[in-house]
C-alpha cells in the first residue's frame, strides 16, 4: 500500500536535545521518589486553617511567593514557588508555579532565564486562580521587570494566537507528539501537586461562615485562635518556640 | 533536645533560621546541620543505586561533606531574607504535624536534599542512555523506545489533495485495528482521548483493573497501531510511519468516540464519568 505524497520537513534535533535533558532529570528525579522515604512523619493530626497572614501587601504583578505547604505532610513534595501575575481581587489572586526541574517540559513551559534553581522554568499551562491564604506571607523574590515584561507579551501572544518568536520558541519545551510520551504522566502529577496545596483553602474560601483564624480538629470540633494566643508562632528568626 | 530518632536538635534549627546560615552558626550547630546534611544527600544517592554507575563512590566521597553549603546555595532565591523564605516553608511544615517536630523539619530538610542530589547529577554527570536518537531511553519493549519516537521527524503532505488522502487513508487503517484492541486498549485509548488519566478511579474501576495493568494495556494499544502501520507500509521511511500512526490514531479517537458504548459496562460507568 502506497502512502500518499508527503516531504520530511527538517529535524527536531534541537528539540530532542531539549527533551533528552528534561528525559535525564525526570528519570532521576523518578529514582529518588520510588524507594519510600523512611524519615517522612505521618500525616498531621489535625488539620489547621492557620489565620490570614498579611501577603496581600506582598501580592503585586511580579512576586515571587511560595504556597503554603500540603496539609498531607506525608506526600513527599517540596515548596512550590509560585508566580503572581495580578493583583489581588475578592482574596484570589492568579498565580503560575514554577516547575521542579531545569527544562522546560512541553511548550506551555517557559524556561526564565534566572539561574535561580527554584525560578528556572515556569509552568504557564498550570496557571491558577488561588485564595490568598494559600500563600506563605511576604515576597520571596520579584521577577525582574524586563523577564515580566517578555513573560507577558508571551502570554497576550498565546491568547491571541500569535506564534511565539524564534527567540521565545527556544525558551518552550519540546512538542507533545507521541501519545505514550512520558511528560504525560508528568503533567497530571504537576497538576495533583498543584491540587494539594489548593484544596483545604478552596474548602476554607468556599465556606465564608467559617472565620479564618478557627483551627479545625478531627472529629469535627473547633477551636479559635484566639485560645492559641499563649502558643503563637515564632517569627522569621526567632529563637522561641511556640508556647515558650 | 536529641530524640532517639532524629540526629539533630530543635535548638539547631533555630538558630540556623536566625543566622541565616550554617557558617555563621556556632561550631556544635553548623557541625550538626552539615552531618545531617552529608547523610541525607548519601541516602538519596544510594537510592539511586546502578543509575550512577562507577561515579558513585567518588560523588558520595566529593559531594556529601559540602551537602548543607549546596542546599543552603540552591534552595534560596536571593541572598537576603526574603530570598531564604524555604525556611518558612520549612517550619510552617513541621509546625502542622503533632508531635516530633525536629523529625518533621529534618524529614522537610531532607526533600530538599533531594533536589540536591537531582541537581547535582544533572550538572555533572552525563546521563548514561540518551547518546542517540535510536537508543532505548526507558522502560521495557512497549513504551517508545527513542527519542525520534516521541519527537520524530516532521512530516508535511504535500498539498491539500494530499491531506485528504492521508487522513482518508488513516481512516482505512483506524477502521482495520479497531477489531484487533481488547476492551481494556480500546476504554484506556478513549479514556485518554477525553483527557482523563489512567489511574482515574472511574476508568479503572470499569475495566476492572489496577493502574499499571491499564497503562501497560493503553501502551500495547498504541503499540499494535504503530506495529499495523510498519506492516502496511514497509518500504516507507520511519518519519513517515510515524506520522501515519499518528493520524491513524486520530482516527481511531474519532471512532472509539462513537462506539465506547458497545463496551461492557459502559452505560453504567459513563453516568460517572
Amino acid at each position: 500500500m502506497n502512502m500518499p505524497p508527503y516531504r520530511i520537513r527538517g529535524s527536531e534535533e534541537n528539540a530532542r536535545k531539549r527533551l533528552a535533558a528534561w528525559l535525564t532529570e525526570r528519570r532521576i528525579d523518578q529514582r529518588l521518589h520510588e524507594t519510600t522515604d523512611p524519615h517522612q512523619p505521618p500525616p498531621a493530626s489535625a488539620l489547621r486553617y492557620e489565620r490570614s497572614a498579611p501577603v496581600r501587601e506582598a501580592c503585586v504583578p511580579g512576586a515571587v511567593m511560595i504556597l503554603r505547604p500540603a496539609s498531607d505532610v506525608s506526600a513527599a513534595w517540596g515548596p512550590v514557588y509560585v508566580l503572581i501575575i495580578n493583583h489581588p481581587h475578592d482574596g484570589r489572586v492568579n498565580g503560575i508555579p514554577f516547575s521542579r526541574y531545569a527544562t522546560p517540559a512541553v511548550p506551555g513551559e517557559w524556561a526564565t532565564g534566572l539561574a535561580l534553581n527554584p525560578l528556572r522554568v515556569l509552568c504557564l499551562w498550570n496557571q491558577r486562580s488561588m485564595p490568598i491564604s494559600a500563600l506563605l506571607p511576604g515576597r520571596a523574590k520579584t521577577l525582574p521587570p524586563k523577564r515580566m515584561a517578555e513573560l507577558t507579551r508571551l502570554i497576550q501572544g498565546g491568547f491571541a494566537g500569535h506564534e511565539p518568536t524564534a527567540t521565545t520558541h527556544r525558551r518552550l519545551g519540546p512538542p507533545l507528539i507521541h501519545p505514550a510520551d512520558p511528560r504525560y504522566d508528568y503533567l497530571i502529577e504537576e497538576r495533583k501537586r498543584l491540587d494539594d496545596h489548593l484544596a483545604d483553602h478552596e474548602k476554607a474560601a468556599q465556606n465564608p461562615g467559617r472565620p479564618p483564624g478557627l483551627i479545625m480538629l478531627e472529629g469535627g470540633g473547633e477551636r479559635a485562635e484566639w485560645l492559641l494566643a499563649a502558643e503563637g508562632r515564632p517569627r522569621y528568626g526567632s529563637d522561641h518556640p511556640p508556647g515558650a | 533536645m536529641n530524640t532517639g530518632d532524629t540526629i539533630t536538635t530543635e535548638a539547631a534549627w533555630r538558630a540556623w533560621k536566625k543566622a541565616c546560615a550554617a557558617g555563621l552558626c556556632d561550631d556544635a550547630t553548623a557541625g550538626m546541620l552539615r552531618a545531617f546534611g552529608a547523610s541525607r544527600f548519601r541516602a538519596a544517592l544510594r537510592r539511586l543505586g546502578h543509575t550512577i554507575g562507577h561515579y558513585g563512590v567518588e560523588l558520595q566521597v566529593a559531594e556529601a561533606a559540602d551537602a548543607w553549603h549546596l542546599l543552603e546555595t540552591q534552595a534560596r532565591v536571593g541572598a537576603n531574607r526574603a530570598g531564604k523564605r524555604y525556611k518558612d516553608w520549612l517550619f510552617e511544615r513541621a509546625d502542622r504535624t503533632g508531635d516530633g517536630w525536629t523529625a518533621a523539619v529534618e524529614a522537610g530538610a531532607s526533600l530538599l536534599m533531594r533536589d540536591v542530589v537531582r541537581e547535582t547529577l544533572r550538572r555533572n554527570y552525563a546521563p548514561a542512555f540518551m547518546t542517540s536518537l535510536q537508543r532505548p531511553i526507558a522502560g521495557d519493549d512497549v513504551q517508545p523506545s527513542a527519542l525520534e519516537d516521541l519527537l520524530p521527524d516532521p512530516v508535511d503532505p504535500c498539498d491539500a489533495l494530499s491531506e485528504r488522502e492521508w487522513r482518508a487513508l488513516a481512516d482505512q487503517h483506524a477502521a482495520a485495528v479497531y477489531p484487533g484492541l481488547s476492551s481494556r486498549q480500546r476504554i484506556a485509548m478513549w479514556g485518554r482521548s477525553q483527557g482523563l488519566a489512567l489511574d482515574d478511579p472511574r476508568l479503572l474501576d470499569w475495566t476492572q483493573s489496577s493502574k499499571s495493568l491499564l497503562y501497560k494495556q493503553y501502551l500495547v494499544g498504541v503499540k499494535f497501531v504503530a506495529s499495523h502501520i510498519a506492516r502496511s507500509h514497509p518500504d516507507e521511511p520511519a518519519a513517515a510511519q510515524r506520522h501515519m500512526a499518528l493520524y491513524t490514531l486520530a482516527a481511531l479517537e474519532k471512532i472509539l468516540s462513537e462506539k465506547i458504548f458497545v463496551e461492557k459496562r459502559a452505560t453504567r460507568f459513563l453516568k460517572k464519568i
